[in-house]
């Protein structure tokens, strides 16, 4: 078939069955993404005879004798096209892995749809920007600034990135070709709780095409957690590579790895597995009453860090100080609720995924979709009883994290696929996979009651939590502790109780997300201290100003924490409420809503730590080059978190110097050094700060140099 | 999304050529949604492209709408002035969840086919007096009413290897004054209740219930009746089990939107124009 790709003439036929995605992506046109391949986010939009579509629909067949424009065509002759300068001026974008389709999307817009850009971009989803500069970009607004050499801190500077993201240009994961590659589709259970008896691999096999069957039984014994932490005790050891027991609908049972996806996925179907299926448990609260199914039978406190396997609890929190029940009893005002809060996806745009190999020199190189390589490098040394330096786990651009990369779904796989073929193998999750079998917020039931007295200083403060961390205990303990920690320990109170238990259940794992548990704590609490204050007639505003912590004050929730390292680095809070008030005060803007319509506004607040806690490590280094500029090298990741801009900024400034003389070498365990990973802003505040006395240093280094 | 099971494609230039169906065949039409999911059980798509049906055909009677007519064909129809029902197509086909970019590929056969309560086509079409026209496998043909083609939510009357030829719309419709109303729990999303009334020039009402329903509904009214008389016809000819139950809307509130759309119609026919 003769097909035209950004003029250039192909004659490639594609399979009866493919789309135009993959076809163009194996013809090397990389800045056609996978987002849903369902045709609903936009990511591999094209433009075919000059109309947008999603090329993960359209039949590829159907493009004979027609021409397709990927953002790679868009601009003439290599050049820049006006909507991608309008993208970089406005910085339409964070991870950027939608950008592409959004471009060519906005690019086709005619004057009507660009009046109602919500209709005409509602096949255009952006994870990360919430579309604010996505619109800027369409308005022609530009969100950027200059910075003088020694002036970049506090400034908004573009994402270095930038003009490779919106060529469609910018490396993520999968955006790479390797020989002899081979692919890797995993067969999934299909119950919630089973022993696998046995696994029929002979059918699989004769696939043609199909070069290895994965199980239980290829698997190291080893126990560990997808989590990934600096410290590994923060997380049970539940979970291995390949079980022989399922706990949920959608875990891994075996891999098939194979010339292709296709042989991969024959070979899945006609695997036969024989399972004892076993009685689930779904619901928290039935999973730790008395009588229910014991999902990690025969794991312990001492050995695998899981609270109380018995009755499924993998992490609890009990804890008071003063007196709870009787200041409740003699407050003017209480307040008790229940609130619950549902599973959520990240919906991170690029899925899951990796790619495996092992170098001439027997070095296994692993390069996924993570936020976290140093600490998957430390996890697979572990697991396969393989030296540190015989591993290099490293990521180029990733598309959207959230909290949900900070876990090893894929590396293990890809590690053991590779060592068993000795080929390159590859991982790529479809959509569907990340729903049923990554991991999600933990939904959580709460129960808050709270007390105040008559002039509205609190009296009692009480959480009790139950939060269902699915199948596996990923930050399953982390979170629970989280969610009970700044959401009280924010407002001074004499008397505070927490009950928390994170329960097994036989559903998809819960995992680390953005707020790491607050956001389900924090809206109780927030309730509670609003309803307080209308039942004592105080303003919501009033009520949190004479109760929030003041500067020194002690930021306490019971039991008192383990750790000694969160302190005042400055304080705003007073400010932040003023300015709310301020703010929320002025005009407000006329909804054009009839009178049946009941408005109203609402303020909450809460606190966060700046890092995570008990230690958390980075490395960074900086040198002068020959040619004055300078060379920095991060272990932090870049998805969209913009830590690759803070991060130059930082060392320009220390250097006194400018942005662009700052080159950026990052996320690769290859480059030396640690990191801790990026999660809990850890990537700005710990690895940040490792750039800012590196960078300082040098300059000390230069002062001195240029004195002697 | 890649169908790897797909080993050939079909592609038939007159109805002579249409291949005997076998299990493991599929009609592709614009393919967006075979395309959007995995088909693992099929192995043969027959491709509906190279019939070149016409899209469009205005005769003296009818507007005749190829099942392969792509949403964005029939949007961009040049309606004669006398179509006052005309604004009902821009209106039903800005009711897809879908993108623009996938009314250039998605078909109107395709989405009646597919039979979704929220199917808008189906609401355009039902509420029009469309009459399908099914080939069937055995090279017979037969016509029947949009509305009771769709018999549920994913369920239509196509027997196995039978086709959607055409859709054919009596310009009779078409020059009946129409209103239109449509609510999703979220904005430009799927539709959870999606309701029509036309009036013809004797002053019948025809409503059409779709979305909130998992079939088309239709209402017939000798004249324009009174609030109550709507509601008590709603309430008694649409059974609450008829009430399609999804992420998009409850039950409840779907019938509570369908009798509040339905008045909203009422009144605006209601208004001499």
């Amino acid at each position: 078939m003769s097909i035209e790709i950004n003029g250039r003439t192909f004659a490639e036929t594609p399979g009866p069955g493919q789309c135009l995605r993959t076809f163009l992506r194996e013809l090397g046109h990389f800045g056609v993404k996978k987002g849903c391949d369902a045709g609903d986010c936009g990511a591999c939009t094209v433009l075919l005879d000059g109309e947008p579509v999603h090329s993960c629909v359209i039949p590829a067949f159907r493009a004979e004798g027609r021409a397709v424009t990927t953002i790679e065509g868009l601009g003439s002759e290599g050049g820049t096209h006006p909507l991608q300068q309008a993208f970089l001026d406005a910085q339409g974008f964070q991870c950027g892995f939608c950008t592409a389709g959004m471009i060519l999307t906005c690019a086709s817009l005619n004057q009507a749809q660009r009046q109602e850009l919500g209709v005409a971009l509602k096949g255009n989803i952006c994870r990360c920007t919430g579309y604010r500069s996505i619109q800027d970009a369409m308005d022609g607004k530009s969100n950027i600034e200059d910075a003088a050499a020694g002036g970049a801190f506090g400034r908004s500077l573009p994402a270095p990135a930038g003009p490779l993201v919106v060529r469609g240009a910018a490396p993520y994961t999968f955006d790479i070709a390797l020989d002899r590659l081979l692919h890797i589709k995993l067969l999934r259970s299909p119950h919630p709780h089973a022993r696998i008896i046995g696994i029929d691999k002979a059918a699989a096999l004769a696939v043609p095409g199909v070069h290895a069957v994965l199980t239980h039984e290829d698997a190291p014994k080893i126990l560990f957690s997808t989590a990934r932490h600096e410290k590994d005790w923060m997380d049970p050891d539940d979970t291995r590579v390949l079980d022989d027991t399922v706990r949920f609908i959608g875990q891994k049972v075996a891999a098939v790895v194979a010339e292709t996806e296709a042989a991969a996925e024959e070979g899945c179907r006609r695997l036969k597995v024989d399972y004892d299926i076993l009685p689930a448990a779904t619901d928290p609260a039935l999973a730790i009453a008395p009588g229910a199914p014991v999902i990690h039978g025969g794991k312990t406190a001492e050995i695998h860090r899981v609270s109380d396997a018995a009755r499924n609890v993998v992490a609890e929190k009990h804890g008071e100080f003063g007196d709870v029940a009787s200041a409740l009893a003699s407050s003017a005002a209480i307040y008790e609720g229940t609130f619950t809060t549902q599973r959520v996806q990240h919906a991170a745009l690029e899925t899951h995924g990796g790619l495996a190999w092992i170098d001439a020199g027997g070095l296994l190189n692993v390069r996924s979709s993570t936020q976290v390589p140093f600490l998957i490098r430390r996890s697979l040394a572990q697991i396969f009883d393989r030296p540190l330096d015989q591993i290099r786990v490293f990521c180029d651009r990733v598309g959207g994290g959230f909290g949900g990369k900070q876990e090893m779904f894929v590396e293990d796989i890809l590690a053991l696929a590779a060592i068993a073929t000795g080929r390159p193998v590859k991982l790529e999750f479809t959509r569907e996979e990340q729903f049923i079998a990554t991991s999600t917020r933990h939904p959580m039931r709460v129960t808050v009651k709270a007390g105040a007295d008559k002039q509205g200083m609190l009296t009692a403060l009480q959480l009790d939590v139950l939060s269902d961390t699915g199948a596996y205990g990923n930050h399953a303990g982390p979170v629970l502790f989280h969610a009970v920690s700044e959401c009280i320990s924010v407002y001074n109170c004499p008397n505070k109780k927490v009950d928390a238990v994170a329960a097994y259940t036989n559903t998809v794992p819960a995992g680390a997300f953005r707020g790491y548990g607050l956001p389900q704590t924090l809206f109780a609490v927030e309730a509670a201290i609003d309803e307080l204050a209308r039942q004592l007639g105080i303003d919501p505003f009033e009520i949190r100003r004479r109760n929030i912590v003041k500067p020194g004050d002690a930021m306490l929730s019971p039991p008192p924490s383990q750790y000694h390292d969160v302190f005042y680095g400055s304080y705003g809070l007073d400010q932040c409420l003023d300015l709310v008030e301020r703010a929320m005060s002025t005009a407000r803007p006329d909804y054009g809503l009839s009178d049946d319509w009941l408005v109203g506004d609402g303020v909450a607040l809460t606190m966060i730590d700046t890092v995570p806690p008990a230690g958390h490590l980075s490395d960074s280094t900086i040198t002068l080059r020959d040619d004055g500029g300078f060379e920095l090298t991060v272990g932090t990741a870049e998805f969209g978190n913009g830590t690759s801009t803070v991060h130059r900024q930082i060392a320009a400034t220390a250097l006194a110097t400018t942005v662009d003389r700052i080159s950026l070498r990052q996320s690769d365990t290859a480059l030396g050094g640690h990191d801790t990973g990026a999660y809990g802003s850890a990537g700005t505040f710990v690895a940040g700060r490792a750039t800012q006395a590196a960078a300082e240093q040098l300059a000390d280094g230069i002062k001195l140099w240029l004195r002697s | 999304m890649d169908l790897n099971t797909i080993r050939e494609i079909a592609r038939p230039h007159t109805r002579a050529q249409l291949p005997v169906w076998t299990a493991g065949d599929a009609w592709l039409a614009g393919g967006t949604w075979l395309f959007s999911e995995p088909q693992v059980h099929l192995n043969r798509l027959i491709d509906l492209t190279d019939l070149k049906w016409p899209a469009l055909i205005v005769s003296d009677n009818h507007l005749r709408i190829a099942a392969t007519c792509t949403v964005a064909q029939l949007d961009a129809l040049a309606c004669a002035p006398d179509w006052i029902a005309a604004p009902l197509i821009g209106q039903c086909c800005r009711a897809f969840l879908a993108s623009f970019k996938i009314w250039k590929t998605a078909t109107v056969g395709g989405n009646i086919c597919m039979s979704l309560p929220a199917g808008p086509m189906i609401s355009l079409a039902s509420a029009l007096d469309g009459v399908c026209t099914i080939w069937r496998a055995d090279g017979s043909e037969y016509q029947i009413p949009v509305a009771d083609f769709v018999v549920g939510n994913r369920r239509n009357l196509l027997a196995s290897g039978d086709l959607l030829r055409q859709i054919d719309i009596p310009l009779t419709a078409l020059r009946r004054r129409s209103v239109f109303r449509q609510i999703s729990l979220t904005p430009v999303g799927r539709s959870a209740a999606l309701l029509i009334g036309t009036l013809d020039g004797d002053g019948a009402l025809s409503l059409t219930v779709t979305a909130s329903t998992v079939r088309p509904i239709k209402l017939s009214f000798a004249d324009l009746p009174g609030r109550e008389a709507l509601r008590s016809a709603i309430l008694q000819q649409i059974p609450e089990a008829v009430y399609h139950a999804d992420v998009h809307g409850r039950p409840m509130w779907r019938r509570h939107m369908t009798l509040r759309l339905a008045e909203e119609i009422r009144s605006e026919l209601a208004i001499d124009p």
